[in-house]
């Protein structure tokens, strides 16, 4: 994998703060784009745009051929068929969308069923449906590794909502074993996969999940453009969230018709650049190729651990399976302030609680920094880190 | 005070900010601590982070003989906490209720950086909080200040 010919896709990894070049090592929050996907973008707004599924002009058809060219091109990635590949805004709405769309089918009697490592847009809509709904609501812990502990599944468990790697710690789940056990009991199974998607590519039917949620930017895409995926016979039975436009075939007065699959989810006009955006970031990642990538961000966190337990931090997780994601503190630091004094160097990462409460007040901080790599990273960017967190050691350690 | 690429001036800030006087309150926080008995207190929050203070006062005759706090937080955070629990300690409750966020960033005497700023307020916001909740058991005339 040639780092400096892929970086050349990337202009802004180029800019300047402070006389120094900008260490972009914020991946898990969003990525960087391609010029290949902004072109693609460009393209779709200067010579093929119109509004989709409405028209009876060549430029209406062109416009609503290249957003389903694109809705084939992403569900082809990860096994779906089109019926089935919604377009949301990200992960968040995808999930959101699925706790309300199944709210009818959780009652009094079940349970829901997360982890201590989800993001909060895997957590809260299920908490709030259990709060709606008087459901239980149980949690997988995370053990001393940064892993799932093991977990029996109440019998009564009606949903089990998990994210496929941690955006904390980097862990990466064992989607075909979690999702059977949670089978077992007869659940439905959510797959978060806003951290993993960027990473590893799944392929839904073989990983055993009944729904499926990502978003387009943390893997090059543009931001709008999200994913939700859920097996088709149980789309077909489930309510429409958001009633409107695109998502209806007959309207009277006193009742409405949905639109097959997947319009029936999609009310609305649509991000259709987003797509599009989304579609040219997948073809990017895939001719790059996925295991290149991951093994590139596996020398890079070695390097970091290596060059972190040379410092003496207190490092988050020792999963054995990982992405590129390393969560650390600066023993009696606060994570802020590490933050700033990377920022003062160009390095950017991010301080805080990840919107994973749960999970960081596990750790025990107030907040961590965490570092996440792409395709992009390089050894001597890590080492910039390394230095910069030396001096942030010397000043509030 | 809005921080631009390449510009020397801001792009110093980030480090600037942590002058000798912050890091010596944030390594040698001035009345930290917790209180027993105190007249009043008050735990205050920051939005942004989720970072807390909680502050007790000890007050007599309208004015604030004693403080203590304790608080998780960045250095910014900690070293206003110290700054202010310095400088308000003996005054008049009136003056302590008159202060605003100006005020801390002058004793302060630093530039902070714009994603630094709320870290200021918490501490301020906790004792005037404090000291409303005092003033609401025990209504007495307030005496005159001014603040910085
Ligand atoms: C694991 C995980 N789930 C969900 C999200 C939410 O993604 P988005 O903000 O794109 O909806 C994120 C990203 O912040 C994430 O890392």
């Amino acid at each position: 994998m040639d780092v400096e010919k892929i970086r050349k896709d990337f202009p802004i990894l180029a800019k300047k703060y402070h006389g120094k070049t900008l260490a972009y090592l914020d991946n898990a929050a969003s990525s960087q784009k391609p010029v290949q996907v902004v072109d693609a973008v460009r393209d779709f707004y200067l010579n093929s745009y119109a509004n989709v599924h409405r028209g009876s002009y060549d430029l209406s058809v062109e416009a609503t051929e290249a957003y389903e060219k694109a809705r084939k091109r992403v569900g082809k990635h990860f096994g779906a068929k089109e019926k089935e590949t919604i377009f949301t805004r990200n992960t968040t709405e995808s999930l959101n969308a699925l706790a309300y769309s199944l709210s009818d089918s959780i009652g009094e009697d079940d349970a829901i069923v997360v982890t201590e490592m989800d993001h909060h847009s895997n957590l809260v809509p299920w908490q709030q449906l259990c709060l709606r709904k008087k459901a239980e609501l149980h949690f997988v812990e995370v053990d001393g590794n940064g892993e799932l502990a093991d977990f029996d599944f109440p019998s009564n468990t009606a949903l089990f909502a998990f994210p496929h790697v941690s955006n904390v710690l980097g862990t990466v789940n064992d989607v075909e074993k979690w999702a059977k056990k949670a089978k077992k009991e007869g659940a439905l199974v959510v797959l978060d996969g806003a951290a993993g998607a960027p990473h590893i590519p799944l392929n839904v039917h073989r990983s055993g999940v009944d729904f499926y949620a990502f978003s387009g930017h943390k893997m090059l895409g543009p931001m709008g453009s999200g994913v939700l995926w859920g097996k088709q016979e149980l789309l077909e039975k489930m309510p429409p969230f958001l009633y409107g436009g695109s998502m209806i075939t007959n309207v009277e007065k006193g009742k409405s018709e949905w639109a097959d699959l997947p319009h029936k989810f999609e009310a609305g006009t649509p991000d259709a650049g987003g797509a599009i955006g989304l579609a040219k970031a997948i073809d990017y990642l895939e001719s790059v190729g996925f295991s290149r990538i991951l093994e590139h961000e596996h020398a890079l966190v070695k390097k970091t651990l290596d060059l972190f337990a040379e410092i003496g931090l207190d490092v988050y997780g020792s999963p054995s399976k990982r992405t590129g994601i390393v969560s650390f503190n600066i023993r009696n630091a606060h994570a802020h302030d590490i933050g700033m004094v990377l920022g003062g160097d160009a390095i950017a990462v991010r301080a805080g609680v990840h919107c994973s409460q749960v999970l960081v007040k596990k750790l025990g901080v107030p907040a961590t920094v965490r570092a996440s790599y792409y395709l992009y990273n390089t050894e001597s960017e890590v080492e910039r880190l390394a230095d910069s967190v030396r001096k942030a050691k010397e000043v509030f350690g | 005070m809005d921080y631009k690429p390449d510009d020397e001036g801001a792009a110093n800030m980030y480090h600037a900010m942590y002058k000798e006087h912050i890091l010596d309150h944030y390594r040698h926080p001035r009345n930290s601590g917790t209180m027993e008995k105190p007249d009043a207190t008050a735990r205050g929050i920051s939005k942004a982070c989720g970072d807390f203070i909680d502050v007790f006062l000890r007050i007599k005759d309208n004015q604030l003989e004693d403080i203590k706090y304790d608080s998780i937080g960045c250095a910014i955070s900690i070293a206003s906490a110290s700054i202010l629990s310095e400088h308000i300690k003996g005054k008049p409750l009136d003056y302590i209720m008159k202060m605003t966020q100006d005020d801390i960033l002058k004793l302060m005497n630093v530039q902070l950086s714009a994603a630094k700023m709320h870290c200021t307020l918490p501490a301020l916001e906790a004792t005037q909080g404090a000291i409303e909740i005092y003033r609401k058991g025990h209504a007495t005339p307030a005496d005159a200040g001014q603040p910085v």
